[in-house]
C-alpha cells in the first residue's frame, strides 16, 4: 500500500519535470509569435537589422546567430591545444606524480569560477592587455569574448580528457612501447584513436555550454547589434543580446527577444542531444 | 638527410616541448585571475565589509575623491544570496531526488527515457532563458521583481544537477543491496529510506553541496527576476540582492570598481570552501561496500 | 514470528513447498526454466545442481518472488506453500517465511552488527522491546556460531568483519525473522574453506527446524550436505532424488554425464 503511494509520488515528480519544460516552451513560443508574425520566420532569422526607434522598428536575429557561432567556435578552437596539452601532461606524461595532482586540483578549483568573475577579469584585466597589444582599439569584441569562453572550457575539457586518457588500457600502450614507439607516437596512434569519439563528444558538449553563456560574454562583447567584420570587432550573441536589451519596453522588441531565446533554446538543445547521442554510441 | 629514426626522436622531443609550453601558457590567465582577485580584493577585508549594506554612488564618489576606502559592505548581498538559496534548496532537493529515483528505478521504460532526455535538455539550458521565462510567468503576473521569482529561476537551474547527482549515486550502488532488503520482506519504501539513503548519504550530500556552489555563482537569471536591493530584505515578494547581483551592479558603476574585486574575492573563496567541504564529506562518508 | 511483545519459537512443524509446472521467461519465447514440478521435502536440505545458465538461480529467485522486481520477467505455473499459492499471498509475507541468502556477503553498510541482525524487523517496521531485541540478536548470532566472536563489538560496523563472518552475519539476519524456508544461492563460493566448513555445519544444524534449498556449483559440497538433489539442464528439471542415490547411480543419462564431467 505504502509502496503504491511512493510509486505514484515518483511518477508525479517526473510529470512535474515535464510540466516545467512545457511551461518554458509555452512561454518561449507564445511570446515570440508576435515577432515571427510581424517579420516572418525566415525574414527574422536572416535579417541583421536592429532598429528600436518607434515607427521604424526592425528586428532580426542573424547578427546574433553569427555572434554566437563565431564566439563559441573560436573559443573551442582556442581551447583545444591548451586543454589537450594539459591533459597530456596530467594524464600521460606526469600521471600519478605530485605535480599532476596539484595541477589537477588547481583546475578543479578553477572549474568552479563563476562566469561573472571571469567577466570582471575580462573587463578590467584582459581588455587593457589587448589594447596594449594592439589587438583592437578598445579591447571589447568577439576575440575577447572567445578568450573568456575558452577559459571556461579549458578546466572542464581538461578533466574530461584526462579521465578518457586513463581509460586507455595499459596493455595496449605497453605493446606499442615494447615495439619501440616514442611517447608521441603512442599517444598519436594508440591513445587518441581509442578515445577519439569520446573526445569529440565531450567537446561538442562544451560547445553547447558556451553557446548559452550570458554574463561573461555580456561584459566584454561590446553590445553592438551588427555582424562583426573582423574578429576584433564588437558584436552580440544570442544570449548576451537578451540580457543587454531586456530593460526596454516596446512590445515588439520584447517579442523579438523571446524569438531569439527560442532560437537559442533550439540550438543548445540540439547540440546537447547530439553530444549525448555520440556518447551513447561509444562503448569503451 | 637525417635518418628517419633520428627524425622520430626529434618529433618526440618537439612534442614534449610543445606540451610543456602550451600547458604553461594555459595556466597563466588563471593565475592572473587569482592574483588580481587577491591583490585588488584584499583591500576591503574588514568587519564592516560583511556587516554593512552596499554604499550608494555618492558615497563611493566621495570616498574616491578623498582617497579613502569606499564605505559600506555587502551584507545585503550575503543575506539575499542565502535567503534565495534556502528557498531554492527547499524547492529543488525533494523534487530532484524523487525524479532521480524515478529515472533510476524505471530506466528502460519509454516514459522514463523521455524524461531522461528532458532532464538532459534542462541540464544544458542557458540560464537566461530560464530567467526570462520566470519573468513572464511570475514577475509580469505579480507586477514586481521578487525574491521568490529568483528562487524559482534558480530552482529550475539546480533541478537537473540534483537529478543527475541522485541518479549517479544510485547507479554506483550494487543491486544486491536493494535485493537483500527486499528479500527480508521489506516494502520498497522501507528499503529506500532505511538502506539505500543511509548508505549513500555521503554522495548525495556531496552532490548537493557541489550544485549549491555552482548556483551561488549564477547572475543572469537573477538580473531579470530579483533585480537587486540596496538593503537587507527578508520579504519574499520584494526584490532582493545577491552577491552576484552586487558584483554586477558595482561593475556598472565606474566609481565602485574597488568593491567589485572584494566582492568577487569573497564569492570565490566561499565557493572554494564549499567545494573543499564537499570533497571532505565525499571522502569521509564514502560509500563503502562489503568485500572490497 | 516474533513481535508485538511476544516471543515464540517455531515448533518442529513441517511446511510443504511445491512447484507445479513452473516456467520463467525473460522475454517472450526465451525460457530460463521450463515446466519444473517438484515437491520439496520439508526439514531437509535440497541442493540444486547444474551447469552455468541452467536456471538454478532463476528457480531460487522465483520461489521468493524476487523476479517481480524486473517487469520483463514472467512466471507461469504454481508455487504453493502449505497448499496456498504464493502468488495470492502478499510478497512481503512470502519473503518473511522464505528467507534468502545471496552469493556475495552483503551486510548493510550503514548499520552496525547489532542493527544488521535486526534489520529484518526494522525494515518491516515491527516494534520490539530492548529485551526482545537483545534476545533475538544473541540467539541468531549463536545459531550461526558468531556470537562468541562479536558479542563485545556489536556496535562496530558490519564491514569490519571478515568475509566469512559477514556471510554468517547475513545468514543470522535472515534467521532472525524465523523463516520456515531458507534459499541459499551458492553461499560459500566467495569464502575460504575453513569458513565454508563452518557454514556447512550450520546448515546441517538448521535443517532440524528449516527447509533449506541450496544452489551448489560445487558437487562435492552438494553431495556432502544435501539430503535431496535436483539436477537442472537448460531450464528443465532432469532428475530429483535422494542425493546419495543420485550422485552414485543417477537414473538419467544427462545427470550421469554432468556428474562425471564435474568429477573430472
Amino acid at each position: 500500500m505504502k509502496d503504491k503511494v511512493l510509486k505514484i509520488m515518483l511518477f508525479c515528480s517526473a510529470v512535474v519535470l515535464l510540466l516545467l519544460m512545457a511551461g518554458i516552451l509555452y512561454a518561449l513560443i507564445s511570446q515570440s509569435i508576435p515577432a515571427f508574425k510581424h517579420f516572418g520566420f525566415f525574414q527574422f532569422i536572416s535579417s541583421t537589422e536592429w532598429n528600436q526607434i518607434e515607427g521604424q522598428e526592425q528586428y532580426g536575429a542573424l547578427s546574433f546567430i553569427t555572434g554566437t557561432i563565431l564566439t563559441s567556435l573560436l573559443a573551442l578552437i582556442i581551447s583545444i591545444p591548451f586543454s589537450v596539452s594539459l591533459s597530456f601532461l596530467i594524464g600521460e606524461l606526469f600521471v600519478g606524480k605530485k605535480i599532476a595532482f596539484w595541477i589537477n586540483s588547481f583546475l578543479n578549483i578553477l572549474a568552479g569560477i563563476p562566469p561573472i568573475i571571469l567577466g570582471i577579469w575580462g573587463y578590467y584585466s584582459l581588455r587593457p592587455l589587448l589594447i596594449s597589444l594592439n589587438i583592437g582599439h578598445h579591447g571589447y569584441g568577439i576575440f575577447s569574448a572567445a578568450i573568456l569562453l575558452s577559459l571556461m572550457i579549458i578546466p572542464y575539457s581538461t578533466s574530461i580528457s584526462t579521465t578518457f586518457f586513463a581509460l586507455v588500457p595499459m596493455k595496449l600502450k605497453e605493446s606499442a612501447y615494447s615495439l619501440g614507439a616514442t611517447r608521441f607516437e603512442v599517444i598519436r596512434n594508440i591513445s587518441i584513436p581509442y578515445i577519439k569519439k569520446c573526445l569529440i563528444a565531450a567537446h561538442v558538449f562544451a560547445l553547447g555550454k558556451v553557446m548559452g553563456e550570458t554574463i561573461a560574454v555580456t561584459m566584454i562583447i561590446g553590445n553592438i547589434n551588427y555582424i562583426p567584420s573582423k574578429i576584433t570587432d564588437t558584436g552580440n550573441t544570442l544570449a548576451s543580446v537578451i540580457l543587454n536589451q531586456f530593460e526596454t519596453i516596446s512590445d515588439l522588441k520584447f517579442s523579438a527577444l523571446f524569438a531569439i531565446a527560442l532560437l537559442l533554446f533550439i540550438i543548445t538543445a540540439v547540440i546537447n542531444l547530439m553530444a549525448r547521442y555520440m556518447i551513447r554510441r561509444v562503448v569503451l | 638527410m637525417i635518418s628517419y629514426q633520428k627524425f622520430r626522436i626529434y618529433i618526440d622531443k618537439f612534442f614534449h616541448v610543445i606540451v610543456y609550453l602550451f600547458s604553461f601558457i594555459a595556466l597563466i590567465p588563471f593565475l592572473s585571475i587569482i592574483w588580481t582577485l587577491l591583490k585588488k580584493g584584499l583591500i576591503h577585508v574588514n568587519p564592516n565589509f560583511y556587516t554593512q549594506t552596499s554604499p550608494s554612488a555618492t558615497e563611493a564618489i566621495l570616498a574616491n575623491l578623498s582617497g579613502e576606502i569606499i564605505p559600506g559592505g555587502i551584507l545585503n548581498g550575503i543575506c539575499g544570496s542565502l535567503y534565495i538559496l534556502l528557498i531554492t534548496i527547499i524547492l529543488t532537493v525533494p523534487l530532484g531526488f524523487f525524479i532521480g529515483v524515478y529515472i533510476h528505478e524505471n530506466r528502460k521504460q519509454k516514459f522514463s527515457i523521455f524524461i531522461q532526455y528532458i532532464s538532459a535538455i534542462f541540464y544544458g539550458m542557458p540560464s537566461i532563458i530560464i530567467g526570462i521565462t520566470v519573468y513572464v510567468f511570475i514577475v509580469k503576473s505579480f507586477h514586481s521583481f521578487s525574491a521568490w521569482a529568483g528562487s524559482v529561476a534558480l530552482s529550475v537551474l539546480m533541478l537537473p544537477m540534483i537529478i543527475r547527482a541522485t541518479d549517479e549515486t544510485l547507479k554506483s550502488l550494487p543491486t544486491y543491496l536493494k535485493e537483500s532488503g527486499l528479500a527480508l520482506g521489506a516494502s520498497y519504501t522501507s528499503v529506500i529510506l532505511r538502506v539505500i539513503i543511509p548508505t549513500a548519504k555521503g554522495n548525495l550530500l556531496t552532490g548537493l553541496l557541489i550544485s549549491v556552489s555552482r548556483i551561488l555563482g549564477v547572475t543572469a537569471p537573477l538580473i531579470v527576476t530579483t533585480l537587486g536591493c540596496s538593503m537587507v530584505n527578508w520579504d519574499i515578494t520584494k526584490p532582493t540582492s545577491s552577491i552576484t547581483l552586487l558584483i554586477w551592479n558595482f561593475s556598472n558603476n565606474p566609481c565602485m570598481a574597488d568593491m567589485v574585486w572584494s566582492t568577487s574575492l569573497f564569492l570565490f573563496i566561499f565557493i572554494i570552501v564549499l567545494n573543499i567541504i564537499a570533497k571532505h564529506i565525499a571522502w569521509k562518508w564514502k560509500i563503502t561496500l562489503p568485500h572490497e | 514470528m516474533p513481535g508485538n511483545g511476544k516471543l515464540h519459537y517455531l515448533m518442529n512443524k513441517k511446511h510443504l513447498l511445491e512447484l507445479k509446472n513452473v516456467s520463467v521467461s525473460f522475454s517472450p519465447g526465451i525460457y530460463a526454466i521450463k515446466n519444473v514440478s517438484v515437491s520439496i521435502k520439508p526439514c531437509a536440505i535440497t541442493s540444486v545442481i547444474g551447469a552455468s545458465g541452467a536456471g538454478k538461480s532463476t528457480l531460487l529467485r522465483s520461489i521468493n518472488r524476487m523476479h517481480e522486481l524486473y517487469p520483463n520477467i514472467k512466471l507461469s505455473g504454481e508455487i504453493s506453500l502449505d497448499g496456498k499459492n504464493i502468488m495470492e499471498m502478499k510478497p512481503i509475507e512470502v519473503r518473511r517465511r522464505i528467507g534468502m541468502v545471496f552469493q556475495m556477503p552483503n551486510p548493510f553498510p550503514a548499520m552496525n552488527i547489532y542493527q544488521n541482525v535486526l534489520s529484518g524487523y526494522k525494515l518491516n517496521k515491527i516494534y520490539l522491546s530492548k529485551a526482545e531485541k537483545d534476545e533475538i540478536v544473541e540467539k541468531s548470532l549463536q545459531d550461526v556460531a558468531l556470537w562468541d566472536e562479536v558479542k563485545n563489538s556489536l556496535n562496530k560496523s558490519a564491514l569490519s568483519l571478515t568475509v566469512g563472518q559477514q556471510q554468517r552475519l547475513c545468514i543470522a539476519r535472515t534467521l532472525a525473522l524465523q523463516p520456515e524456508f531458507l534459499l541459499m544461492d551458492d553461499p560459500t563460493s566467495s569464502i575460504d574453506p575453513i569458513c565454508t566448513n563452518r557454514i556447512e555445519e550450520l546448515m546441517y544444524r538448521l535443517k532440524d527446524n528449516h527447509t533449506i534449498i541450496v544452489v551448489a556449483h560445487n558437487l562435492s559440497q552438494a553431495s556432502r550436505i544435501s539430503d535431496y538433489a535436483m539436477y537442472l539442464e537448460k531450464g528443465e528439471l532432469v532428475e530429483y532424488d535422494i542425493s546419495n542415490v543420485m550422485f552414485v547411480a543417477p537414473k538419467d543419462k544427462r545427470t550421469e554425464r554432468y556428474i562425471t564431467e564435474q568429477i573430472e
